[in-house]
């Protein structure tokens, strides 16, 4: 039997199913990587919410940005939203070193504008239209999502799910610091 | 208390669990036939505590006893009673002891039942029954304990999700789980007779009913689900491929290859180690299929919250496969047989074609569920494999199953001439070929529908003249009326005709399926008072409502259905609202016809007072459903008959092809 | 006429000719396709489009905010003259190959595709094999085998239990 080609070969293929399985343990199957990491951002123009200030990707060419999306009915959005507005407050006072924006999807303006206000978000904040054009374009399947693009209009990193000050601490500086880079 | 009661009856019921899996092996070695009948006993001692565990469960289920944690996470004081006793199953912890509990049924009724003949046997399968019975107490006892309590208790439990609250869906899970467990019985026979090398034909023929009830249970656990997702989930199919359905497809199409591949065993004896690995694989597959609704480790609508118990399951089903195919491959040479087909054209090569068509089947279903697994774990990307894929591969197949159905019946054992070919199959081929021409006349030009109409016609005239040519040859050889000889020589052979029905059924299933081909589909916004056409049908909206209907408010919409300008039916789609639940879920309306399905969603309620709802024609779902019935009478046919008794014990290979 | 409001009528008449040629221009990408069509073509790429916040169903079946959007997007993107293919792939260059229902049928896609033709064609052709091979070795051997060891008695309770056998069925 030890002899046997199919025996071991039925062991094989026991053994290699069990890795396969095994390997999905500790991986959420939700979490898809975006294909838009490491490509230029999309382009997108939106309106701010209460001044109605337009703002477009073309404008914030060679300034790096953290694109928020959330939604006031989002239940983890509540949790980073404060971290967004520290984050703002500690590195995104000069508008020419980083940009913090906000873009509410699936929302109206009054919810949008109450969640802002309840959490105290100062930054630059719009809503996305009806038709899902910059949440489509950014290729959202949930909120909240955050995209951390550097100087050159490159996604270095996307988050999914709530940020955590971990990741704001490790993507924030490599953002300002892309702009030095030739 | 009581809980604490319950668990540790669990826990005794795991250490005689422990006894009965040593005991048997001692009894054996030591030639003590009366260790092995204290074996016999505990498989009583060990129901009777899980039993006893269980009673606890489902009482503290209807008292409401919160204390107890499970029963605060799956059930409510408002729940309605037959809700209640089905949250039992609810969740995981609660499914395993009910597996267990039944399993520990069994387990009796194969102890004492089968000793008369198989005495050889029999300890082995009392031994490795208790295996499984030891892996799923280990997990009641450790991780998966159903009987946990919390403290404080809380005042009210968080309820069933209302997705669940369906008679359907309360009576899947138990369907499927009896099937799983009912095969293996049969597993159980086949690790025995490897143990003690005694591979003749008796370990298939003992377990005929258990694989055959085992095979009707899965069934009817597959099409309650699929009933369900109809019914509830409001995407207008009763099939999505999703991972979990598949994983309980796959033992099913085993089990249906075993069902017929035993046959060519006992006839001819052939398949023997072919259907050592069937049902093996069949056993594994029922453990995998638990393993991948519960580990969180494929993507799925049943994705429950990722438990602990994954990296058990699969440690259990590597185990027991290694062991199984290692008992198999020392014993390989006893089972080799030198039978193999006479002839291509015979009937033992449609039954090889259906178990190739079949674990085909599997095959594509297995590979669809885990390659984004695979592709994942080898090559970082992410892939979905969802029903296109699944259906242009298993379509073609599911066809072919359909004809070969029709083959096998007509066709001879060993070898069939050409002349007999031609005489046998000219009728129905004919027949096939008219009806299909006809259809295309009538403006069907989808091929498939033409071929699987046609098909069904072939196999359906071949199935009902079979038994009707056996019917006429009795009543004139006996002289006696019809009506008698119908039952006469049903009786003479009661797994033949059984199985007839069931093909019968398979052929409803396969036509109805097909209806899906011309499904039409219609996205609509609904003012008050102003008919709108829907294929045959002409829909007036009379207004919305709202009705509070137990734990749920209803925002329906009142549609009449007019067909032929009479009103056939009123139909309520609604959108309902759980105070547990953040969105509303769909209920759907269905106006049911043989010819096909009025199906209406009720997408959204917009200002204006208008409605915008989505309506399906969905043709040919009854004549789905109408293999259920099939099935059933079917199976009871066939399994409620007198095994014929084996004269003698038999030993050796060599006389075991009587 | 005076020849001013001739001149001023002929320039009307090729400013509305213009307007015209414009109008088709622009209007011309969704000009060859009827409502029906169009539904037709949205119906058959969102079938391939899986919803990215359901489990297992396509855009086209889901009630879902996000699969609402990429429909309405699918829609304009079809009216605008866009092919399938286009389309797809904008969608792919967004949210990853994960959101085709199947994969493509190129490089790790090809596998999956082949795959279970390619198991049935090896399982055929192995059982047809074995089969033709015992066909070089057929039944008699096994009788000559066999006469040896079996008793009178023994042949006799097997021609016995074979006929019972052959009414059977």
């Amino acid at each position: 039997m030890l002899k046997s080609w199919k025996f071991w070969a039925v062991v094989a293929v026991i053994g290699g199913l069990t890795a396969m399985f095994a390997s999905g343990f500790g991986h959420d199957p939700k979490l898809v990587p975006s294909p838009l990491v490491h490509r230029p951002a999309p382009g997108f123009k939106v309106t701010e919410l209460n001044t109605g200030a337009p703002l477009s990707l073309e404008s914030l060419k060679g300034t790096p940005f953290v694109l928020n999306f959330f939604a006031s009915w989002c239940v983890a959005c509540r949790d980073e939203a404060r971290l967004l507005e520290s984050a703002y407050l500690r590195w995104g006072q000069d508008p020419s070193k980083l940009r913090v924006i906000g873009i509410a999807i699936q929302d109206t303006p009054e919810a949008a504008r109450a969640f802002a206000k309840r959490y105290g978000k100062t930054y630059y904040l719009a809503l996305d239209d009806a038709a899902g054009d910059v949440s489509l374009n950014y290729g959202l399947y949930g909120v909240p999502e955050t995209f951390f693009v550097d100087a050159k209009g490159i996604i270095r990193y996307k988050q999914i799910g709530a940020v955590t000050p971990e990741v704001l601490e490790e993507q924030i500086p490599k953002l300002i610091a892309s702009r030095e880079q030739p | 208390m009581l809980p604490d009661l319950g668990y540790v009856l669990l826990t005794a019921a795991l250490a005689v669990s422990l006894y009965g899996v040593v005991v048997p092996h001692l009894g054996v070695v030591r030639n003590n036939w009366n260790l092995v009948r204290s074996a016999q006993f505990a498989t009583i001692v060990n129901f009777v505590l899980v039993a006893g565990a269980s009673a606890v469960l489902m009482h503290a289920f209807l008292a409401d006893d919160f204390s107890v944690r499970f029963v605060w996470e799956h059930s409510s004081s408002d729940l309605p009673l037959f809700y209640k006793i089905s949250a039992f199953w609810g969740g995981m912890e609660g499914s395993l002891l009910f597996w267990d509990f039944v399993l520990a049924a069994f387990s009796a009724v194969v102890a004492y039942g089968y000793q008369r003949n198989n005495r050889e046997v029999i300890p082995y399968v009392i031994a490795t029954l208790n295996v499984v019975h030891v892996f799923l107490l280990s997990l009641l006892v450790t991780y998966s304990n159903p009987l946990a309590t919390q403290s404080p208790v809380p005042v009210e439990g968080r309820g069933l999700n209302p997705l669940l609250q369906h008679p359907a869906m309360a009576m899947h899970p138990p369907m499927l789980y009896l099937g799983y467990i009912a095969f293996s019985v049969p597993f159980a026979f086949a690790i025995a007779s490897l143990i003690r090398g005694k591979l003749d034909n008796a370990w298939v023929v003992s377990t005929r009913r258990w694989t055959l009830a085992a095979w009707f249970a899965l069934t009817v656990g597959l099409m309650l689900g699929g009933q369900w997702a109809y019914e509830e989930l409001g995407w207008g199919g009763y099939w999505g491929w999703d991972p979990v359905e598949n994983a309980a497809l796959m033992p099913w199409l085993t089990g249906t290859a075993f069902l017929h591949s035993v046959l060519l065993q006992e006839k001819r004896n052939m398949m023997k180690v072919w259907n050592m690995v069937l049902i093996i694989v069949t056993f594994g597959l029922s453990i995998m299929g638990t393993f991948i609704v519960r580990s969180g480790v494929l993507n799925s609508v049943h994705a429950f919250a990722q438990s602990n118990v994954g990296p058990a399951f699969l440690v259990f089903l590597a185990f027991a496969m290694l062991v199984a195919f290692t008992l198999m491959f020392k014993r390989i040479r006893l089972l080799e047989s030198r039978h193999t087909a006479d002839s291509l054209v015979s009937r033992e090569s449609a039954f090889l074609l259906n178990n190739l068509l079949l674990i085909g089947i599997c095959f594509t279903v297995f590979l669809g569920t885990v390659f984004p697994l695979l592709a994942e774990a080898i090559g970082g990307t992410k892939l979905s494999i969802q029903a296109p894929f699944f259906n242009t591969i298993v379509g073609p197949l599911g066809i072919g199953l359909l004809f070969l159905i029709g083959i096998g019946t007509l066709i001879a054992w060993r070898h069939s001439t050409w002349d007999y070919l031609v005489r046998n199959f000219r009728v129905p081929v004919i027949l096939g070929l008219l009806t299909s021409g006809v259809l295309f006349a009538l403006g069907i030009h989808h091929p498939g529908a033409l071929i699987v109409f046609g098909g069904a016609v072939f196999t359906g005239y071949i199935l009902g003249s079979d038994f009707y040519k056996a019917v006429r040859a009795r009543a004139s050889q006996m002289e006696i009326g019809f009506a008698e000889a119908i039952v006469g020589t049903v009786r003479r052979n009661q797994q033949r005709w059984g199985g007839m029905l069931i093909h019968f059924g398979v052929v409803f299933l396969i036509v109805g399926v097909s209806g899906n081909w011309f499904h039409q589909e219609y996205n609509l916004t609904l003012t008050e008072n102003r008919p709108v056409t829907v294929g045959s049908y002409k829909l007036l909206f009379k207004g919305q409502r709202t009705e509070k209907k137990l734990n749920a408010t209803l925002h329906e919409a009142v549609i009449e259905v007019y067909r032929d300008g009479e009103l056939v039916d009123t139909l309520k789609p609604a959108r309902s609202f759980y105070p547990t639940q953040p969105e509303p879920l769909t209920e759907v309306a269905i106006h049911r016809t043989v010819r096909e399905d009025l199906y209406l969603v009720l997408a959204s309620e917009n200002q204006g007072g208008t409605v915008t709802i989505r309506a399906l024609i969905n043709p040919l779902v009854m004549v789905a459903w109408f293999a259920f019935p099939l099935f059933t009478l079917g199976t009871a046919i066939a399994i409620f008959y007198k095994p014929r008794r084996l004269e003698e014990p038999v030993t050796e290979d060599r006389l075991g092809y009587i | 006429m005076t020849p001013m409001s001739h001149q001023r009528r002929l320039r009307r008449l090729v400013l509305a000719v213009a307007a015209l040629l414009l109008l088709a221009v622009l209007a011309g990408p969704a000009w060859g396709l009827s409502d029906r069509e169009i539904d037709l073509r949205v119906q058959g790429i969102t079938e391939m489009l899986r919803c990215p916040t359901c489990q297992g169903i396509s855009v086209r079946d889901s009630e879902a905010s996000f699969s609402q959007q990429i429909r309405a997007k699918v829609r304009r993107m079809v009216e605008e003259g866009q092919s399938d293919d286009d389309i797809k792939a904008y969608f792919v260059s967004r949210y990853g190959e994960w959101i085709l229902r199947a994969p493509p049928a190129q490089g790790l896609g090809l596998v999956v595709w082949l795959a279970p033709l390619g198991a049935l064609v090896l399982a055929g052709g192995l059982i047809g094999w074995r089969l033709y091979r015992s066909h070089q070795n057929p039944t008699e051997r096994l009788h000559q085998e066999d006469k040896g060891s079996l008793t009178p008695d023994q042949r006799e309770r097997i021609a016995r239990d074979l006929q019972r056998f052959e009414e059977e069925d």
